[in-house]
């Protein structure tokens, strides 16, 4: 049996740096400790650079602190991605075919890996 | 039967009459969250009852299973803690799982002689905790407030080491 990630790990890697919420809101540039609370709690997201000074802060990257988010998120975009690589493949343009093959590539190496053996 | 495996998150729970110490697991190595939450009754009496600061933990964390020490005899008011935490999992469709005393302390072999030497065990393992590690305690004097997060503590190292065998 496996578990889902939890949308965030922040209080989990706060508390292992044994810092206070109040010295969180200090070191990301929060107005309150209450901010850091909603962050953990779920309750809001933090804006992209505040995002970062977490990063920096506790040194885990942002998609480790948010491994639920992102698991969340990147398999959206490898739905998309999917869907985009059948729309190229069935594309028959006159001409700049090797740009959609180059593109194809990219998007099976990168985004869609299992892609070339299920279809 | 559930088997415990290394992919699974728990929370351990040391339940008292009025109060509870817990510890948050996601697998045996990784210690997610820990704490101690009241509930005293009284002029000071906390608003939150104990069954809603139970279920928001789960709620936050959403364990596979819930982890309890067994007690040959229990207390009026904690055998209606435990109640109330089974109830709040059963809605969840979370697992309880019980472990009794003689069971932790054969987990932590060497350093089992009292419930410090376990907490000194534990901070072994998670250092982390040592921030709040207990001090020692004189026999006249009433148990350290945060020992309950320890004993949490240990029952969750307990549960992953039963099924690790």
């Amino acid at each position: 049996m496996t578990f889902p990630k939890l949308d965030n790990y922040l209080r989990a890697y706060r508390k292992k740096s044994g810092l206070s919420q109040a010295e969180m809101a200090y070191l990301v540039g929060c107005k309150s400790r209450a901010q850091i609370s909603q962050y953990e709690r779920r309750n809001s997201v933090p804006t992209l650079p505040t995002a970062l000074a977490l990063q920096v802060a506790l040194d885990v990257p942002v998609a480790e602190l948010y491994a639920g988010k992102y698991d969340s998120i990147s398999k959206q975009v490898r739905e998309r991605a999917e869907r985009l690589a059948v729309e190229l493949r069935e594309k028959k343009p006159k001409r700049g075919k090797s740009l959609i093959v180059y593109r194809l590539q990219w998007l099976v190496e990168h985004c869609i890996p299992h892609f070339q053996k299920t279809t | 039967m559930h088997h415990a495996n290394k992919h699974e998150r728990i929370i351990a729970i040391d339940l008292r009459s009025s109060r509870f110490g817990f510890a948050v697991f996601e697998e045996s190595k990784r210690l997610l969250d820990w704490g101690i939450k009241n509930f005293r009754q009284g002029v000071n009496a906390v608003r939150i009852p104990a069954n809603v600061k139970l279920g928001d933990l789960m709620d936050e964390f959403l364990p596979n299973a819930v982890v309890l020490m067994r007690h040959e005899a229990e207390t009026k008011g904690r055998a209606g803690m435990r109640e109330a935490l089974i109830r709040e999992a059963k809605k969840r469709r979370i697992a309880v799982h019980f472990i009794s005393p003689r069971e932790v302390k054969s987990a932590f072999v060497g350093s089992n002689r009292n419930k410090y030497a376990v907490a000194a065990a534990v901070i072994k393992q998670f250092p982390e905790l040592a921030s709040r590690r207990p001090g020692e305690r004189k026999i006249w004097k009433p148990e350290d407030y945060v020992i309950k997060i320890f004993d949490a503590t240990a029952l969750g190292i307990t549960y992953f080491a039963r099924f690790a065998k």
